[in-house]
């Protein structure tokens, strides 16, 4: 056992258990993962991505690039590549380690080491885009894909709950570190709401590993959570920062009742950046084996959680702050071997303090080597030549257990970064700090540079480094300096293309312990500062957020409103099939025992043209356009005309945009003199109001009118065929059914409840719609159904729905219409104003290409052979073999009242081919040979539906 | 400990004209981002009446909606908290007090929001986006923290 018997801030009384590798364990509360198995002597924890390295523990925070593990809850709770620095130890905790086969000590991949040279720096470029291209699929792909890859993705669903959180603060501090807790207290003091959130489970950031602050701690966060205004969230990364001070963070809840995490969108009106400072790996020989560790991480470990990391402690030490960390770690217990300063000096007072200690300091030196193969034993110390490489043929071999790396400070600025704010580079901390800011947002602390001092230069620290071996960048992607230089090498410049080509800093880490190494080694290639070669864009999210935060509570049913009409409860008694319509859940068929669908569809279309038939119209735009100009603004906005249209009259309406293309369709009537009931379609309801609307306030503020959307207001009822108004007329009070034609409108009492009863038919049939509020609906169709039963009313869906239509050419706008399509092109020039000064869409159907006539026209199809059925979409060729399409299929389907199948399609010069033969394109058999008619198939006059 | 129920069938109208005609119905006009008791303010010439309206002296709008909307009510010190899982204004007392009526959103559900009193909240949602509302909330209010 590292544990020290006393110090930290562990409860000792309160032991946990947990597994790693089915191995069980003991930590106390207040452990990390990584805490609990660096105290039962575990450094060994994970393979490396590429390579398959044993690797160990680096750090002590969100920075960790290796120790990844997956955590096990249970079923659809696995969760991979979670680092164990940040996991807080709970009992029962079931830990294992990633990326090994068949054991972690044991990797048979790790053969991929000798293979290292091959897996260089844009291997994956090379050898997709080399000669190599076939072997890529074949062979390494499949390879690479079994072998690479961090963690397993979990199968089953996540049964947790993730929440969101919209909130408002007038001041939101990020980091509970010093800085940020003096930050938090003044905020507080002026009154507003303060936030203050932090990524650790305990609030105090760098003063947990100093005890002579803790009970200063205790008191400040204690005054804190005294005050109602000031809200902390521990366990919680600010991970994104946006536009107006819209900073979202991740918060791990873990609550009893299953919810997991809560996203926090957070609009602040003033953000304090406290994130501190990360401590930078050095790249030498080996850096990368468990046991090497970051030195004030160690320090942490020590303080914090009273574990030793190590009993025999070397230190490579480039900033004074690894003498502290050295001499902690002294104190707690372990023999410090060597620090190895790798300046040529260190300061005086820190030189006189090891030797009181008794430790020995060796200035100018660095490590060519280290030893050991699942955790340090040994390094080989070696004076630094005039580049700065360790001098090999001088080097000392000194034995440890734990080898302490302390490579300066960098501030952490992504968070600054992201909020567009500008970095300077300062060049005596040797580091970029946070310049001229764009949003409300104010940085502290060590973030800032305060209170960091310099250290080594980050190009001297990496001076050399480019002809180690294997001295690693980035620990999480296997890049090494030698991948950088070669990238370099190979003409990469930019220090963006750098990143992309050897993957540096693109790991799930976000580079935060690499970024500014590979920035220096690329810096001593190019013979250029840090400054001139630039930083890479810091983007979201700061570190990895889970799917479940993101996705939040809009999953399954939720995941988007399922809109559900007056009628949906019925239909769904009746054992509808439904079908989503945008957001709507429509009811396609109604099958009775043992019917399919076809079967289902076809008894519904012959009871629509043989008897009647019911269907629910809920979903239709409804808009009520009312004022003394309601008329008018219409003649400017449909293409028809509209103010001599008599009330209770209707007419069918069409809808252009700008550019002449059909947008929409609707029957409108006439409710009164300033008063019209407009429909539109399912899908274009809201698109249609919206367009409508823009005109009103827009472009014709002079005239007095109004747009209501009643769409929800109204249910309708449709009843269509010969026997319609057998069935609907007795129910019916206030109207006068000897003026009340084909394409009128009447308000009135059906079944009691006042209506506005329409007269149009949308499948050739004698047919009336029943608008009633929709509260109403389902008994106004109980009591249709009930009056309709003696003449064999019959629900029906949108399926058969869509192939009445299509038996008359009734065009569906999103089916026959994409966009392109023009009135003339439908067939609609009728429908438009001919007197009109203007309309939306007129003055683009007077261009030339507008009016070619060879332009794709709706047509009717037949197939010759009386029976195959071509397939929605398919194009439309004049010969077998053809390559050049004419027009494509809009819609298909058999059609039971006229006995074979029938399809709608857009063709070029459609309408003056009539009688030719044109072939469907087929994905699973011949082209189909189809006959081009008229595209009314049933009943071209229309004497059914005036009936 | 946050409550919520439904609200009774609503009559509702919406009217639209110039605030000089609207104030002809013999209703006090709510300010902006107000409501009174039987009055919303929806947007510039556009109020929700929400009992019988009058006859305006002058050109308006008057549309029965009563069927467009159903209307719930939450209520309980936490309201604000679970509405603002969904709902992205700041609904602190200083920014929405009570009296206050906006147009919002709710997760992916536009609703009109109206605080009459301190505690009590009232949504008013499309008809058919009512049973998405509902379920979301009733997931947001088992979330919360009991107390």
């Amino acid at each position: 056992m590292t544990r020290l018997v006393s110090g930290g801030r562990i409860d000792r009384t309160r032991p946990l258990r947990f597994s790693f590798d089915g191995r069980g364990y003991t930590g106390f509360a207040g452990d990390t993962l990584a805490s609990a198995l660096l105290a039962n002597g575990v450094h060994l924890v994970g393979r490396s991505f590429k390579y398959h390295r044993p690797r160990g523990i680096l750090s002590a925070g969100v920075e960790e690039p290796n120790a990844l593990v997956e955590i096990d809850r249970g079923a659809g709770r696995r969760e991979p590549n979670v680092r164990a620095t940040v996991v807080p130890l709970v009992e029962g905790l079931v830990a294992r380690s990633q990326n090994r086969w068949p054991s972690l000590r044991f990797d048979l991949a790790a053969v991929n080491g000798l293979a290292s040279a091959i897996l260089g720096a844009g291997f994956y470029y090379k050898t997709f885009l080399g000669p190599g291209r076939d072997a890529w699929h074949k062979r390494w792909e499949p390879l690479i894909r079994r072998m690479a890859g961090l963690g397993r993705a979990p199968e089953a669903p996540d049964p947790d709950r993730y929440a969101n959180r919209y909130t408002h603060a007038e001041v939101l501090v990020v980091g509970a570190g010093p800085a940020g807790i003096a930050a938090a207290l003044q905020a507080a003091a002026s009154g507003g709401r303060v936030m203050l959130c932090d990524e650790q489970a305990e609030m105090g950031g760098s003063l947990l590993a100093e005890p002579v602050a803790w009970p200063q701690l205790a008191a400040d966060l204690a005054t804190l959570r005294a005050n109602p205004r000031v809200t902390l969230l521990p366990r919680t990364t600010a991970f994104s920062y946006g536009l107006q001070n819209f900073v979202a963070l991740t918060q791990v809840v873990e609550a009893a009742g299953g919810l997991r995490e809560r996203l926090w969108q957070v609009r602040a009106g003033r953000v304090v950046l406290a994130t501190g400072a990360l401590e930078r790996p050095i790249p030498f020989s080996g850096n990368d084996r468990p046991g090497v560790m970051l030195a004030d991480a160690a320090r942490h470990y020590a303080r914090r959680w009273g574990v030793l990391p190590g009993r025999n402690v070397a230190a490579l030490v480039a900033h004074d702050t690894g003498y502290a960390a050295a001499f902690a770690l002294q104190d707690a217990g372990a023999a410090i071997a060597t620090v190895l300063d790798m300046r040529a000096t260190a300061p005086d007072d820190l030189l006189a303090e090891a030797a009181q200690r008794g430790i020995r300091v060796l200035p100018g030196h660095g490590i060519a080597a280290t030893r050991g193969r699942q955790r340090i034993t040994g390094l080989l110390a070696a004076p630094r030549g005039a580049d700065g490489a360790p001098d090999a043929t001088r080097a000392t071999p000194i034995a440890c257990d734990l080898l302490l790396m302390a490579g300066g400070w960098t501030p952490s600025v992504h968070l600054f970064s992201q909020a567009r704010g500008q970095l300077r580079w300062d060049a005596g901390l040797d580091a970029f700090l946070p310049d001229a800011a764009r949003e409300a947002v104010t940085c502290v602390g060590a973030c800032a540079g305060e209170g960091l001092t310099p250290g080594l230069p980050v190009t001297q620290l990496a001076a050399g480094s480019a002809r180690a071996r294997k001295a690693f960048v980035d620990q999480q992607n296997d890049v090494t300096t030698r991948d950088i230089a070669l990238a370099v090498q190979e003409g990469f410049r930019s220090i963006e293309h750098v990143k992309r080509y050897t993957t540096n800093g693109m790991a799930t880490d976000q580079g935060k312990t690499s970024n500014m190494l590979g920035l220096a080694v690329v810096a001593g290639e190019l013979g250029r500062s840090v400054p001139e070669v630039g930083l890479t864009t810091f983007r979201a999210p700061y570190t990895p957020i889970s799917f479940g935060a993101f996705a939040g509570r809009h999953r399954g049913l939720l995941f988007d409103p399922i809109r559900s009409a007056p009628l949906h409860e019925w239909a769904t008694q009746q054992g509808a099939v439904f079908e989503p319509v945008g957001q709507w859940q429509r009811a396609r068929y109604f099958p009775q025992a043992g019917e399919d669908m076809h079967a289902a569809v076809t008894r519904e279309c012959l009871a629509v043209r043989n008897a009647v038939g019911i269907f629910d119209a809920s979903t239709l735009g409804k808009i009520e356009v009312t004022g003394p100009d309601a008329a008018l603004f219409l003649e400017r906005c449909y293409v028809n005309a509209w103010q001599k249209l008599g009330i209770g009259r209707c007419r069918y309406g069409l809808l252009l945009r700008e550019d002449g293309f059909i947008l929409d369709d609707g029957v409108v009537g006439r409710i009164a003199a300033d008063r019209f009931h407009v429909t539109t379609t399912t899908g274009g309801a809201a698109r249609v109001l919206h367009m409508l609307e823009d005109y009103r306030q827009t472009e014709f503020p002079e005239l007095r009118v109004w747009l209501t959307s009643t769409t929800e207001h109204w249910g309708v009822i449709a009843l269509q065929g010969p026997r319609a108004r057998d069935v609907l007329a007795p129910l019916v009070e206030g109207l006068d059914w000897t003026a009340f034609p084909h394409m009128a409108v009447a308000e009135c009492r059906v079944a009691g409840v006042a209506a506005r009863l329409f007269r149009v038919s949308f499948s050739g049939e004698l047919g009336f719609e029943v608008n009633i509020p929709a509260s109403q609906a389902p008994a106004v169709w109980q009591a249709l159904l009930h009056a309709g039963a003696a003449h064999g009313i019959t629900p029906y869906g949108t399926e058969a729905m869509h192939v009445l239509r299509a038996e008359k050419g009734f065009i569906i706008v999103g089916q026959e219409t994409d966009g392109t399509v023009t009135p003339d092109d439908a067939g609609l020039t009728w429908l438009i104003g001919k007197a009109k000064p203007d309309f939306i869409g007129k003055r683009s159907l007077s261009r030339p290409e507008m009016q070619r006539a060879d332009r794709r026209q709706l047509v009717g199809l037949v197939p010759r052979d009386g029976t195959t059925l071509p397939d929605e979409g398919a194009q439309l060729i004049a010969s077998a073999g053809s390559r050049v399409a004419e027009g494509h299929v809009t819609s298909a389907y058999r059609s039971a009242a006229l006995g074979h199948p029938i399809a709608l399609g857009l063709l070029a010069s459609g309408r003056a081919r009539l009688g030719e033969t044109v072939l469907a394109t087929s994905l699973t058999g011949p082209p189909i040979p189809l006959e081009v008619v008229a595209p009314v198939f049933l009943d071209p006059k229309g004497d059914r539906l005036r009936g | 400990m946050v409550e919520l129920r439904e609200m009774p069938p609503l009559r509702c109208t919406l009217l639209q004209a110039a605030a000089e005609v609207a104030a002809t119905l013999g209703h006090a006009l709510p300010a902006p981002l107000t409501a009174t008791g039987t009055m919303l303010w929806l947007g510039p010439e556009e109020w929700l009446l929400l009992d019988e309206p009058g006859v305006p002296q002058g050109p308006a709008s008057l549309v029965d909606v009563s069927d467009r909307y159903r209307g719930l009510v939450l209520h309980g010190a936490g309201a604000a908290e679970a509405l603002n899982e969904g709902c992205p204004l700041d609904l602190a007392d200083a920014a929405f007090p009570p009296s206050s009526c906006t147009r919002t959103l709710f997760g992916k559900a536009e609703i009109i929001l109206w605080r009459p009193a301190a505690n009590e909240w009232r949504i008013l949602v499309g008809r058919s986006f009512a049973p998405y509302l509902l379920a979301l909330l009733r997931e947001v209010l088992d979330d919360l923290p009991p107390g």
